[in-house]
């Protein structure tokens, strides 16, 4: 189990690593934008927030006791 | 703005700051601690975003956008990992009483004195342009709020002693000195500080989400609104695109890169994340609460960045102070001072952490262990040393933020907060090898620790702040333009002829592949020793540690209770002194006042103790003054070597007694194959033998009833049925006569005596007794016999048998239908070689050996049924033997076999002791 989460948070962060490195950066860095708001600025942001979100998920399921409610 | 007024505020801010520090050690007295919990650790650990984030942000977005970014994105990235890296770096540094950065390395390299100064000097120059721009923050708004324009004057300009920098430096100096040192714990753990920390880091957040929302939603309509009006301008328009900002995907990497190393070990993110920590379970929610922070407070740069050049189309501003500016700009002065006093609390939050990492970093590690090694320091044996190393660190705060003050002065001024900066970041950095290496590789060796790390703080020290210097007039500047000596490929911002990258990229490069390499194959090929074997495992392994803690009892001192008494008064004081040898008492039961010497256990419970107050090299060179032994002996290792060397040998004879003992069965099984082998042999020889007895035994009884039954027989019918009864009965004979020479031979071999006689009579006689037979079956025979006379040693009869034998076997084996047998009786050297050689089918190589053997008889398809006794070769063999002579065979199979016999001549050594 604890093996497990080891790899998701590794898989976790190689995918974050990706993501908001170059190239795949630069595909929302073209200019452009998403009513009104620039795209690169949406994308940041919102990777940000589903990254965090997904490390919560990650780190808080413990094996022995739910403790998202704490 | 009344600068009365500010400073007030100020102090009134910094006298709440120590009221919350206060109720938070009241509480923890109480046993109700305030910080011990993931939500008060997440917000210590935002002591990371600093003036930097506060105010230099919005300057870096000003002109390369969203590129001040990959700072604070690098932490989330890394994030997910703490769960796996900050905890095992928790888990160790509380099993090893760790206080600083430099100490973590310093401990796991063989708890190395060098490694520990050298990590101390990095961090301390690394450290000192990043708490410049803090002042430089602090000063410049200050300067801001009372004169509402930017850039009024020079702080290089004017004299030190008007410099408002200098007055705000050494009010930090106090406020630090009153937070971090007014009392020496060993844990190095300030319950009160972190609470004050927090409370700093909510008040941040707050200042600069409230002056965002200012800005987007009541100077502008939003953020769709501020957005739109950049996208209508064409220079700001290129700040929504990374590229037309200026910043390509290498810089980008490197700066996330850096960044994610700085989150965990910057002296005072490892102080607030480590040494603070209350709980490593903390770090699991901090890992997705600080990301959040992070996230909360970078929302409103951009925006804020973008109304400022907005608003000041001009430059009249600079972009660094945008976040006070703006508000000032539209005659809020309350909200101004509100963000005034965040950016404060950023600054001031990031300086007294600093300084009190450094600090504690410079007592214990630096000047610590060199005063130790004084004559004059070890001969004073008593009075309190905790107010002499509270000293040390007071005068190393005030030390520290001189410097900074003195670096402001001299080059700060003229850079941006980011750009400086980032260049305490990457100084940082150079620690990743050292620590990632040391956590997961256990080869990893002090020397490899030490090379990397100069190496890489050499480069870093080249390629940084040297420039730096050089623009505020240190250095002349052909130094940087053509290089050292002329040598361009040594320009410091082009190292190796590495173009067309920011210098800061180029330096982290340059100095982490450096740091890297030699650290890894300095490792390779230099050993440890034994300390740095057990640090070395107990880093790595640290879990395995966690579960049986007995297990690493390598440490076998021994000192006198008495000593460490008066060490623990030294160096703690005498109540903390007791209060830890009570604690001793109390849980392993024992009373301390009864004994003399303390055994390895105290030793290892105190040094881990004072490792807190003092750092682990020191206590390691103040717990060898007073024990007996070093830390593992040579012999000692022997001797572990030796025993385990004995049970090596051990396994290894049981091995040899295991194989030996397969290879006597081997030899049981094969003896007994044969024996089974000679009785089926047996068996088949009864069977032989009787059959051959009976054949005859037949005939005659069928001949003897025919002429006793018959009357009347004619005479040449009876002549002719009796000469068959009288050979088969001598053959009969002969069969019965072969059986029992067989026992004869084998009963009594001693009983012949040997007299010299020809063997080429011998021959000879027996070759003609058979010659009649081998006419009658059509055999071509021949018999040559050179040199006679061939005088041996021998038994007339027994040689005449073995002769007889050979060519009856000649005879029996031939080819059926164009026999041919030669017989050749020769000397050669002092031997008489008898051949009989036939042209049968062969024998082939696997029965050679065996048909000397007694009974046996070679028996397969081709050759039908034996035609002998299966005796006759065993008995010419016993017979030889008598001789002391050899009998062998020769064949190859369908092209015959010779039967070679050889007897010592008469005359030689051999049968001379036979003759007497």
């Amino acid at each position: 189990m604890a093996n497990d989460k080891v790899f998701r948070l590794l898989g976790l962060f190689f995918l974050a690593l990706l993501l908001f490195n170059f190239p795949i950066l630069n595909l929302f860095s073209q200019g452009g934008s998403l009513g009104s708001i620039p795209v690169l600025f949406v994308y940041i942001f919102l990777g940000w927030g589903l990254l965090i979100l997904f490390t919560a998920r990650l780190v808080e399921s413990k094996p022995e006791q739910n403790n998202k409610t704490r | 703005m009344d600068a009365g007024i500010i400073i007030f505020i100020s102090i009134a801010y910094v006298t709440f700051l120590f009221l919350i520090a206060y109720l938070a050690e009241k509480r923890e007295k109480a046993g109700r601690s305030l910080v011990n919990n993931p939500v008060i650790y997440s917000l210590s650990l935002a002591v990371y975003c600093t003036a930097w984030t506060y105010y230099g942000s919005v300057g870096r977005a000003a002109t390369s956008g969203l590129g001040f970014l990959p700072i604070y994105i690098g932490p989330a990235i890394i994030a997910p990992l703490w769960w796996i890296l900050l905890k095992k770096i928790i888990f160790i540094s509380k099993s090893q009483r760790i206080t600083s950065i430099a100490d973590f390395i310093s401990s796991r390299y063989g708890k190395s004195t060098w490694l520990g100064i050298i990590a101390t000097l990095i961090a301390v120059f690394g450290i000192i342009p990043y708490i410049s721009i803090q002042l430089k923050a602090i000063s410049t708004s200050f300067d801001l709020l009372v004169t509402k324009q930017s850039a009024v004057y020079r702080h290089a300009e004017i004299p030190f002693y008007l410099d408002s920098a200098l007055y705000i430096a050494i009010a930090l100096a106090i406020f630090t000195i009153l937070f971090g040192t007014r009392n020496l714990d060993p844990n190095e753990r300030h319950e009160g500080l972190v609470a004050a920390i927090a409370f700093e880091s909510i008040l941040k957040l707050i200042a600069f989400l409230t002056v965002g929302a200012f800005i987007t939603f009541w100077v502008y309509d939003g953020f769709g609104d501020l957005f739109q009006k950049a996208m209508d301008n064409p220079g700001l328009s290129r700040l929504f695109s990374l590229e037309a900002a200026g910043i390509n995907g290498w810089e980008w990497f490197w700066l996330s890169f850096l960044s994610m190393s700085a989150v965990m070990l910057l002296p005072r993110q490892f102080h607030v994340a480590v040494v603070e920590n209350t709980n490593p379970n903390h770090v699991a929610k901090a890992s997705w609460l600080f990301p959040l922070y992070l996230l909360l407070i970078n929302i409103f740069v951009l925006p804020i960045a973008i109304a400022g050049l907005d608003q000041f189309p001009s430059g009249a501003q600079e972009p660094d102070s945008f976040v006070l500016s703006l508000p000032l700009a539209y005659g809020k002065d309350i909200l101004a001072l509100f963000v005034g006093l965040g950016g404060f609390s950023a600054a001031t939050s990031m300086v007294i952490v600093a300084v009190i990492a450094l600090s504690i970093m410079i007592g214990n590690n630096l000047v610590l262990p060199l005063l130790l090694r004084t004559q004059a320091f070890q001969e004073e044996q008593y009075g309190n040393l905790s107010g002499r190393l509270l000293g040390i660190r007071r005068v190393s705060i005030v030390v520290v933020l001189l410097l900074a003050y003195g670096y402001f002065k001299a080059v700060g001024e003229q850079y941006s907060l980011v750009s400086v900066g980032l260049i305490s970041f990457t100084a940082i950095a150079q620690f990743v090898p050292s620590v990632l290496g040391g956590i997961y590789w256990k080869r990893a060796t002090k020397m490899g620790a030490l090379s990397g790390l100069l190496a890489g703080f050499g480069i870093w020290a080249y390629t940084l702040p040297l420039p730096t210097m050089v623009e505020a007039g240190l250095i002349p500047i052909h130094f940087m333009e053509h290089g050292p000596f002329g040598i361009e490929l040594l320009k410091p911002h082009e190292l190796f002829g590495l173009h067309g990258s920011n210098h800061i990229t180029q330096a982290a490069f340059w100095s982490l592949l450096f740091n890297c390499g030699i650290y890894f194959f300095v490792s390779l090929y230099t050993s440890q020793s034994p300390l740095e074997i057990s640090q070395a495992d107990i880093f790595v392994d640290i879990y395995k540690y966690r579960k049986g803690s007995s297990d690493y009892d390598i440490m076998r001192r021994q000192a006198k209770v008495q000593d460490i008494r008066i060490l623990l008064n030294r160096f703690l004081g005498e109540p903390r002194g007791n209060l830890l040898l009570n604690a001793y008492e109390n849980t392993q039961r024992i009373d301390l006042s009864q004994q003399q010497v303390a055994g390895a256990d105290l030793v290892n419970y105190v040094e881990t103790h004072l490792a807190g107050a003092i750092g682990a090299a020191s206590a390691k060179i103040i717990i060898g003054s007073i024990t007996k032994e070093e830390p593992i002996s040579l012999e000692e290792m022997f001797k572990v070597l030796e025993q385990t060397k004995e049970i090596m040998q051990y396994s290894k004879a049981l091995e040899k007694k295991s194989t030996e003992l397969e290879r006597t069965t081997r030899q049981l099984k094969d003896a007994n194959e044969q024996l089974k082998e000679l009785d089926r042999l047996k068996a088949d020889f009864i069977t032989t033998v009787t059959h051959e007895l009976r054949t005859p035994i037949t005939s005659i009884k069928a001949l003897s009833r025919i002429m006793k039954e018959t009357p009347g027989l004619p005479e040449e019918q009876i002549q002719e049925f009796l000469t068959i009864v009288v050979s088969e009965s001598e053959r009969l004979t002969r069969l019965i006569n072969q059986v029992l020479d067989l026992e004869k031979i084998q009963s009594n071999q001693k009983n012949w005596t040997l007299a010299p006689i020809d063997f080429a009579e011998v021959t000879e006689m027996a070759y003609s007794g058979l010659k009649q037979l081998m006419r009658d079956r059509k055999i071509r025979h021949e018999l040559k016999i050179e040199n006679r006379p061939i005088e041996v040693m021998g038994h007339n009869d027994r040689l005449t048998q073995v002769v007889v034998n050979l060519i009856s076997n000649a005879i029996k084996f031939c080819n059926p239908n164009e026999g041919a047998i030669k017989v050749n009786l020769r000397q050669a050297g002092d031997m008489a070689i008898l051949e009989v050689r036939d042209n049968g089918k062969g024998i082939p190589k696997k029965d050679q050996k065996l048909i000397f053997e007694k009974f046996t008889q070679l028996n397969d398809e081709t050759r039908g049924k034996p035609k002998g006794s299966g005796l006759g070769l065993f008995i010419s063999h016993s017979i030889i033997l008598q001789h002391s002579g050899v009998i062998y065979v020769r064949s190859q199979p369908d092209e015959g076999t010779a039967f070679l016999v050889e007897i010592p001549l008469l005359g030689t050594g051999e049968n001379r002791g036979d003759e007497e």
